[in-house]
């Protein structure tokens, strides 16, 4: 297909964004190929069709000026070039298509998981995990800052979050879900592949130019499957990667742990359903905004019942959810893989975001 | 010979039957309630079909306002968004486009092009058709109760977890799919056993082969959507581990299960609008069509390969490399009839003598909005191309294109065609054309929009979206509000033309197949002589006469 390297547009153009991984170019060769051919095609036809509309428009009761019906090798004709092409857009797509479902063997490995509506990226080599951030990006673009400062706020989320990635080299993606189907995509890296719960799901793509990209949920997953967005960060040099790596794979304990609950809570994912605030809000679970210390009604088996949310409480919450489903909210929170370490830190952002009395501050 | 049953025309003086017709045989509501005539029961179903038509578009034009901006429009609740394009999916697909020509054209048109008193089971005719009202009755329900979020397509493992009302909608389409059974088997026994002395099958309308094409698709697939459908009940209700693997389930068998009903339900939805095309380009042209054992068998074709090309849906599923191999070779195959039928409707606007009636216009705007349909399935039968064009909105455009821009396109260009024949009422030539126009120029805006928004990398089924696709979105809704004039100036100039509209004649565009040869509006039995089989594409015999605006014989003149 190198002939046909030159309609490609690495830059981006009307139809296509820009070009970034490296069978991208060769996906918009086939893009371009077929995109030539129906263009030939539809002319043909169309303008054709235009000339007769005119060239035969007669008035009422005009007979027509021939009864011809048949034409075997006009028939021939327009069904062998067509079928000619067509096995040879097969024969392009199959081949590439072989390529890049076979992935290499040298890439470097990063492990996604989806879930209703946030995406996890973890790092094999060290542990690391960094979160899709989607509810931060989502309220950046939603706010009405000018785009300039939208960009600067975005870049500065995604210096910390994202899906980040070494330059130069393929890479390999295992995917996981936690509840339904949802779909890894990025228009830059022509790549798109469903996730789907119960399997573990396997991509390769090998990124050729730094930059931050946009990473999509194209599998419909319910209601906030639009705002199922993120980054991919490409790093300008391994150096660079390997220094966010390094710092990605530590929670600085040095801080509160409060405040590293919070961070937990938004790179878990919990924040796209529990807001912390007691706004009314269209989120999916109850607020943590004064959670910690109430007692919370909920159904259990089909059994009403009451409990202080205390530490039992909230631990069993997550790690069985759809054991007690609190009264006015749907089952539908997914288990988190979440350590031990990170729990205690969220019981400590959530006391630290609620007014709550002494006897609920212990299970004892 | 072939012309004694014509003297019951209502142009003819001193006939007792004159003035009597299906339509004021029997004015109580009950008798059309309860009626076995398959016109009456064709006019039910059009009724019924464009009423439903009405409301999937009010929840279409919901959707494309709230696209207006990446920021809420019209509500601040994803779910409602979710809910609007679920409603306007399914109600489109289920309700309006399957049954659109079958049911509603066909039932009226069939025995008529047959010569027949009716279709062979009449009573089951009307039962499809009590099926049809109960399945849209759920899905009104549905809409009083909340709404369903799940996405037409109904995508396990969402739709076992969606706290909407899934089971009412399931249970609706369940019942539409026996409606849709029934009148395939009616079509089928009809075709083979209520022929006219002397129509083999090569003289058969080519409208007859792609409906007796579509009935075997119906007869063969839609009992696997009926089961699939049970079967998500049954986890849904009872927890059975069918599709959900948090039961045991796989959702990959679901979308095989799905797609194996509703790929072929693309040409349910498809061959008979072509086999209106068909007739539009042959009648409107006076032409005798060209290559009709082509165009037939292309139909034949189509739905044979229907059966085979599911997995092309499936393509970023999981479904194997091979399978994605298979299918995407095989999915070639169906371009082929497809171009076929394309380049033998040109050849028969070739040298013809055409006129550019609205029923013309429609059947024109067919090969244009087809083509662009057609071709553009290329890029997703490719592998490579279709993996990022899929669940994009270049997919979106694509199936607007061949599901509304062709389906839809026919089904209002056999409207207009054979409208003066169920009513006996000439529409406004002027004002049809103006809307065909409209509808034309808004489709393409609305959709052509969005095939670049979708190569772009714009995902369907988004509530939101980044800042740089609304432009696209904004030109994409202006188009989508000029269609929507179109429909509303077609509404009223058909209703219109109901009371005011002049009489029409019984052949007002020369056809030549056996509905022109018996009065407008028909009566009950309608024929008063069984008839012989015309050659249904041979023009020579008629006249023009400018006093009716309309075709006589030649023989009778």
């Amino acid at each position: 297909m190198n002939s046909l390297t030159s309609l490609a547009q690495s830059e981006g153009g009307f139809w296509l964004p820009p070009a970034r991984s490296t069978f991208a170019q060769m996906t918009d060769d086939h893009f371009f190929f077929v995109y030539w051919v129906s263009v030939f095609f539809f002319l043909v036809v169309v303008l054709l069709m235009i000339y007769f509309m005119f060239r035969y428009s007669k008035p009422a009761g005009t007979p027509a000026e021939s009864h011809v019906d048949h034409n075997l090798p006009l028939e021939v004709v327009w069904t062998g070039i067509p079928s000619l092409l067509v096995i040879y857009m097969f024969w392009i797509g199959f081949q590439g298509y072989i390529e890049l479902s076979t992935p290499p063997t040298d890439g470097y490995n990063v492990h996604v998981e989806a879930s209703r509506w946030s995406w996890a990226f973890r790092y094999p080599e060290n542990g690391a995990e960094a979160s899709g951030a989607n509810a931060d990006l989502n309220q950046i673009l939603s706010s009405s800052e000018t785009l300039e400062e939208k960009d600067k706020q975005i870049a500065a989320l995604f210096e910390t979050e994202g899906l980040h990635l070494p330059p130069g080299v393929p890479i390999n993606l295992t995917l996981t879900s936690a509840d339904v189907l949802h779909a890894f995509y990025t228009p830059d890296f022509r790549t798109k592949l469903d996730i789907v719960p119960g399997r573990v799901r396997r991509i390769w793509f090998e990124p050729t130019e730094s930059g931050v990209y946009a990473l999509y949920c194209a599998e419909y997953c319910g209601t906030d499957h639009s705002k199922m967005r993120s980054r991919v960060v490409v790093h300008e040099t391994r150096e660079d990667f390997d220094a966010w790596l390094e710092k990605a794979g530590s929670y600085d304990t040095t801080r509160p742990w409060s405040e590293l609950g919070e961070k937990v809570y938004k790179r878990k994912g919990c924040i796209s359903c529990h807001s912390i605030d007691d706004k009314p809000t269209n989120k999916i679970g109850p607020t943590w905004k004064n959670l910690w210390g109430s007692t919370r009604k909920y159904t259990e088996n089909d059994v009403m019942g009451s409990a202080v949310a205390d530490e039992d409480y909230v631990l069993e919450s997550i790690r069985d959810p759809m054991r007690k489903i609190a009264n006015g909210y749907t089952p539908q929170m997914p288990i988190k893989k979440v350590t031990e370490e990170e729990i205690l830190f969220l019981f400590e952002f959530m006391k630290s975001i609620s007014t709550y009395s002494d006897s609920g501050k212990s299970g004892g | 010979m072939s012309d004694g049953y014509l003297s019951t025309s209502t142009e003819q003086p001193g006939v007792k039957t004159v003035g009597v017709n299906y339509l004021n045989v029997t004015r109580t509501i009950a008798s059309w309630l309860l009626t076995l005539d398959h016109k009456r029961i064709g006019l039910m179903y059009l009724v019924g079909v464009l009423s439903t038509f009405f409301l999937g578009g009010i929840f279409a034009l919901l959707v494309r306002t709230e696209l207006w901006s990446p920021n809420p429009i019209l509500t601040a609740d994803p779910d409602t968004y979710n809910r609007w394009f679920t409603a306007h999916g399914a109600i489109m697909v289920f309700l309006v486009i399957i049954p659109g020509v079958p049911a509603a054209l066909g039932n009226f048109v069939l025995p008529l092009m047959l010569g027949a008193k009716d279709v062979a089971f009449p009573r089951l005719n009307l039962m499809s058709f009590y099926l049809w009202l109960t399945g849209a009755l759920f899905f009104i329900y549905t809409l009083f109760s909340g709404g369903i979020d799940t996405g037409w397509t109904f995508y396990t493992p969402y739709s076992v977890k969606s706290p909407s009302s899934v089971i009412p909608v399931l249970t609706g389409v369940f019942i539409l799919g026996f409606s849709s059974i029934f009148t395939g088997m009616n079509f089928l026994v009809t075709i083979h056993k209520l022929r006219p002395p002397g129509m083999t099958w090569y003289k058969m309308p080519l409208f007859l082969w792609a409906t007796y094409s579509t009935a075997v698709i119906q007869v063969l697939a839609t009992p696997v959507l009926a089961i699939t459908l049970l079967l998500l009940i049954m986890e849904r209700t009872l927890g059975v581990g069918i599709f959900d693997p948090a039961h045991g389930g796989d959702p990959v068998l679901f979308q095989h299960f799905f797609w194996f009903y509703s790929h072929p339900a693309v040409y349910i939805m498809i061959v008979p609008p072509m086999g209106v095309v068909s007739e539009l380009i042959a009648v409107h042209s006076h032409k005798r069509i060209f290559g009709y054992k082509y165009i037939a068998f292309s139909s034949v074709a189509i739905a044979i390969f229907s059966f085979i090309v599911w997995g092309h849906h499936m393509f970023t599923s999981g479904q194997s490399e091979v399978m994605n191999a298979v299918f995407s070779a095989i999915t070639f195959s169906v371009s082929i009839p497809s171009a076929i039928k394309i380049f033998n409707w040109l050849a028969t606007l070739y040298k013809g003598s055409i006129r550019l009636t609205t029923p013309m216009l429609y059947g024109l705007s067919f090969i244009f909005l087809f083509s662009i349909g057609g071709l553009t399935g290329l890029f997703h039968a490719v592998l490579t191309t279709s993996i990022p064009l899929h669940d994009s909105y270049f997919v979106v455009a694509h199936f607007h294109y061949v599901m509304l821009g062709s389906g839809l396109i026919g089904f209002f260009g056999g409207l207009h065609h054979w409208w003066p024949k169920m009513t006996g009422k000439m529409f406004s030539e002027f004002w049809g054309r103006i809307a065909c126009g409209l509808i034309f120029v808004g489709f393409n805006v609305t959709f052509f929009t969005q095939f670049v928004m979708g190569s772009q990398g714009m995902p369907r089924r988004y509530y939101t979206y980044a800042q740089k696709f609304q432009i696209y979105h904004q030109i994409s809704t202006v188009g989508s509000y000029i269609m929507a004039a179109g429909f509303v100036l077609m509404a009223f100039y058909l209703l219109q033309s109901l009371v005011g509209g002049r009489k029409a004649p019984a052949n007002p565009w020369g056809g030549n197949s056996l509905e022109w040869h018996t009065p407008t509006p028909p009566p009950t039995e309608n024929f008063a002589v069984t008839p012989e089989a015309t050659d249904p594409y041979d023009y020579t015999e008629l006249e023009y006469d400018p006093q009716i605006d309309g075709y006589t014989s030649r023989a009778h003149a």
